[in-house]
């Protein structure tokens, strides 16, 4: 018996098949062919259907799939950006960042600023061809208002619509179900300030004036969903056919976790139009590396660089060539609790806000993704204070600073503990301010990471001592960033801080009708809140983006921070020309 | 026989119970609840974030959270009063997904299509057993190449291949599969085109079952290299039968009883192995669902994954302990 000698060429074809892939791989030689520089001329011909950009077609990675794009319900980026796809609210913004009217053709404020009267576009139509009225904007405030609608962001306009603070009941009075069950529902809704006076004329009547309203009225809670595709159930938004809105596009195929189709909305009217795309893909990609991957093998056409790439692209001479920098619209910074010691103590928090040296940690920690800041508001949002730089890196004076506190050389000084959300990047990050503190103060930072998801829950019922937290902007108005540090403020109660001073500022502020002193006064806030330093602010995002170069339309001049996607307010401009 | 199986799919149950009270207790000791999302950005306001816990019994004690999911409760109609029966996971319901503020049940999100496409748990129960396919079709004939060819550079090249496979493990291999299949040959595209029937399975089928085979392939090695040395095999030669009578007729069938062994741990490996390959080759199925729902506190889309892992893992361990039966006569089931 020669068993030895048994063979099988199938069997040794499939074996190689299988083996020489993954020698190929480990084998330094093939190394170099993954440089961009050398890939297109690789194979030209092989591949024809890989990567081959269309004329017309944008294709965009949104991260992972939205959970829930109702209008009323949403809350997260990537939920929005579905929306505002399919629908325009009463208003819109323009590149400026200024709201002007979207599905509204105009818009008359009343003299006492308390009465807004939007007059519809005649022409206004949903994606299937059917009428868009006032009434329809009715139905979708009243929805958001409605307690049953649970929506996330349903306390937004609490105390500014007249009636929407009795209404939502629980959303802004913190009544429980059972008690708003028990009110009289009905003549809440009744008596609620957004009444349509005809089928063109939605009337809105604010408790007092407020002028950002009108960036208010341009987002997505406020989009006319109809009220027979809400009646198809509470996911009525997840099936395409339900979808119907009147915004640029229509969604035409939802291939849940994986791709998102959508086609111009032929019956679009308003500032966004007439579009020349004839086509946007979403992908729903969570895998940073993976999307990096699609963009060089050119299935994707822009994306947002992440740190981990970032070398690549800088040292790639194709890649970088193709970035654009884009700013973005948050504020991270580090809070103190003003409930615990030693942050009770004014002067320690402004000590401890003097040792950071923010340009390095922008420059060195976040490889200039971002940019470093002093202030609440960032940089192209109406509010930025660029002067406003109380607290620059300067270790002398942040020692003196502490002496005056009552701790000379952080003598005396209680443990200090700075929690994060514990990833592998954060570690890195926080080991560098905790450095910070060490070399600048002489202080021994202990570094707490926690989960990221038990991080967000510890910074609410019983805030850490020191920890790092963020903000992104809702609406371009001042009103979105400063109020939130009024008393019992969403932000404000993280730290425990209150400033009777701030708080009249705002108060006056937020119904002041002469857009000058209106911005005076918040500048003024925004300094309080500055010099008090409850929190260290630290660093505003953005950094570049990478674009393909037949990707007309999208250049640092025509996008804007609260842009849903590069070039969004811009969508008339915005073509694919491979 | 049929009284061994269903004894054994009984005794799931109070696995199943047993293994949901611990996901449950552990997801709600765990800090941080499902609208704790995104610490650095917006933040939920605080009576909202109550409204929510409200609408889903989060405010309940442990006990009868635990015994709403599991089981059933009894609770009030918010706009009628009227009390109503609410099963819980024993009769099907897996409750509603928290990701989705309620709207979508977790079953609807698992098991539900849409016209232009199937499940999830049909992209992931195809993957998993195209892997489990591919690694015993590509692992089985590998072993017996090696063992028959036992010290040879063959022989060698297949233990090295296979350590290989196994050093590198499901994600390393994911990402060199899309570096040089997509990225450098351009043979796959890097996003699946899933209206293809065949192509977007390739990869992600080989980088999930790459690792079991390897395993696989070492172990009916040893297994036919073991059966080789026995007597009957001798007898065989000796009474000249042909080598592939021995080989398909005596040998495989007497070897396969360990590999056959290592197939329930296989397809536990394989499952866990999933939560990689769908994230890396944008498999839509139930793993990166999974993997998602941890993040996001999604409390019963958390234990529906446990439970249909469980669930699936018992099954499968009863299908290959109902294939010893076949393999091996001596085995019997009482």
């Amino acid at each position: 018996m020669n068993l030895l000698r048994w063979r099988h060429p199938f069997a040794l074809a499939l074996l190689f098949g299988i083996l020489l892939p993954i020698l190929a791989a480990c084998g330094g030689g093939s190394a170099p062919d993954t440089q961009p520089t050398t890939a297109p001329a690789a194979q030209p011909t092989a591949a024809p259907v890989v990567g081959t950009a269309q004329p017309g077609v944008l294709r965009l990675v949104t991260g992972s799939e939205p959970d829930n794009i109702d209008p009323q319900k949403a809350s997260f980026v990537n939920e929005i950006q579905f929306i505002m796809m399919a629908y325009q609210a009463l208003m819109t913004f323009d590149l400026d960042m200024n709201p002007i009217p979207g599905a509204a053709e105009k818009v008359d404020v009343s003299e006492d600023g308390k009465v807004y009267t939007f007059t519809l576009r005649r022409d206004g139509k949903y994606s299937d061809g059917t009428p868009l009225t006032a009434y329809n904007f009715e139905y979708a405030w009243k929805r958001l208002a409605d307690p049953e609608t649970a929506g996330e962001y349903q306390s937004l306009p609490c105390g500014i619509i007249k009636g929407y603070s009795e209404y939502s009941a629980a959303a802004c009075q913190g009544l429980s179900m059972e008690e708003v069950m028990k009110l009289d529902l009905d003549k809440l809704r009744d008596e609620f300030g957004v009444k349509a006076l005809d089928d063109y004329t939605l009337q809105i009547e604010l408790v007092a004036p407020a002028p950002y309203f009108l960036s208010m009225a341009a987002l997505w809670i406020g989009a006319p969903v109809r009220e027979e595709d809400v009646a198809k159930g509470d996911d009525w938004w997840y099936y395409p056919e339900n979808y119907v809105g009147n915004g640029p596009f229509v969604l035409k195929e939802w291939e849940h976790d994986s791709k998102a189709v959508w086609e111009p909305n032929p019956y679009y009217v308003g500032p966004l139009g007439p579009v020349k795309l004839k086509r946007v893909e979403y992908y729903m990609i969570t895998d940073g590396q993976v999307a990096f991957q699609a963009y060089q093998n050119g299935e994707i056409d822009i994306l947002g660089v992440g740190a981990e790439d970032l070398a690549t692209v800088k040292s790639d001479p194709v890649l970088s060539k193709q970035t654009i920098d884009v700013p973005g619209s948050c504020t991270f910074y580090f809070g103190f609790n003003l409930a615990k010691p030693p942050f009770d103590n004014k002067l320690v928090r402004q000590a401890f806000a003097q040792a950071l040296d923010r340009e390095a940690y922008v420059r060195d920690v976040f490889q200039g993704l971002g940019t470093p800041t002093y202030s609440f508001i960032p940089p192209g949002f109406p509010g930025y204070q660029p002067d406003l730089r109380l607290w620059e890196f300067n270790p002398e004076k942040a020692k003196q600073t502490l002496a005056e506190a009552g701790y000379p050389n952080g003598q005396g000084l209680p443990e200090i503990r700075l929690t994060y959300s514990g990833t592998a990047r954060n570690n890195a990050r926080f080991e560098w301010v905790a450095n910070q503190f060490k070399q600048n103060l002489g202080i021994d930072v202990i570094l707490d990471p926690i989960d990221p998801t038990a991080f967000a829950a510890a910074t609410k019922d019983n805030p850490p001592q020191m920890f790092s937290l963020g903000w992104c902007a809702d609406y371009p108005d001042p009103q979105n960033w400063i109020s939130l540090f009024q008393t019992n403020g969403l932000l404000s109660a993280r730290v425990n801080y209150s400033n009777p001073q701030l708080d009249e500022l705002v108060r006056q502020a937020d119904v002041e009708q002469d857009p000058v002193r209106r911005a005076e006064l918040y500048a003024q806030a925004q300094r309080i809140l500055v010099e008090d330093a409850p929190v260290v602010f630290m660093l505003n995002n953005g950094g570049p983006v990478l674009v393909k170069p037949y990707v007309k339309g999208v250049t640092p001049d025509t996008i804007t921070p609260i842009d849903y996607w590069l070039g969004f307010f811009n969508l008339p401009n915005v073509d694919v020309q491979p | 026989m049929t009284a061994y199986i269903i004894r054994r799919i009984l005794w799931n149950i109070p696995v199943l119970i047993l293994v949901g009270f611990i996901t449950f207790g552990i997801a709600k000791l765990t800090p941080g609840g499902p609208f704790d999302t995104q610490p650095e950005r917006r933040q939920l306001s605080p009576r909202v974030e109550a409204i929510l816990r409200e609408r889903f019994g989060m405010d309940l004690p442990f006990w009868r959270q635990f015994t709403r999911y599991m089981f059933f409760d009894v609770v009030p109609d918010p706009r009628t009063g009227q009390w109503q029966i609410q099963w819980g996971a024993i009769a099907g319901n897996l409750g509603p997904t928290y990701a989705s503020r309620g709207a979508r049940t977790v079953q609807q999100e698992l098991f539900e299509g849409t016209p232009s496409r199937p499940s999830k748990f049909y992209y992931s129960a195809r993957l998993g057993l195209q892997a489990l396919a591919f690694a015993v079709v590509f692992g089985i004939p590998l072993g017996v190449l090696a063992a028959l060819r036992q010290n040879s550079w063959l022989d060698y090249l297949l233990s090295l291949s296979s350590t290989i496979f196994v050093a590198l493990g499901t994600l390393i291999t994911s990402l060199i599969l899309v570096i040089v299949f997509a990225v450098i040959l351009n043979w796959f595209t890097v996003i699946p085109d899933w209206s293809d029937p065949v192509k977007p399975w390739v990869l992600p089928t080989v980088a999930l079952g790459s690792t079991s085979m390897a395993f696989i392939a070492r172990l009916t090695r040893a297994s036919v290299l073991e059966v080789k040395r026995q007597d009957y095999i001798r007898t065989a030669q000796a009474k000249g039968l042909s080598d592939w009578v021995i080989i398909w007729r005596h040998m495989l069938k007497n070897s396969l009883l360990p590999v056959v062994t290592i197939l329930g741990p296989a397809l536990a490996g394989l499952i866990t192995g999933t939560l990689f390959v769908e994230t890396i080759f944008q498999v839509p199925g139930m793993g990166r669902t999974f993997v998602d729902a941890i993040g996001k506190r999604d409390y019963s889309m958390i234990m529906a994954g446990s439970l249909i892992y469980v669930f699936f893992l018992g099954i499968a361990n009863l299908v290959v302990d109902i294939a010893y039966g076949v393999l091996d006569p001596r085995i019997s089931y009482k």
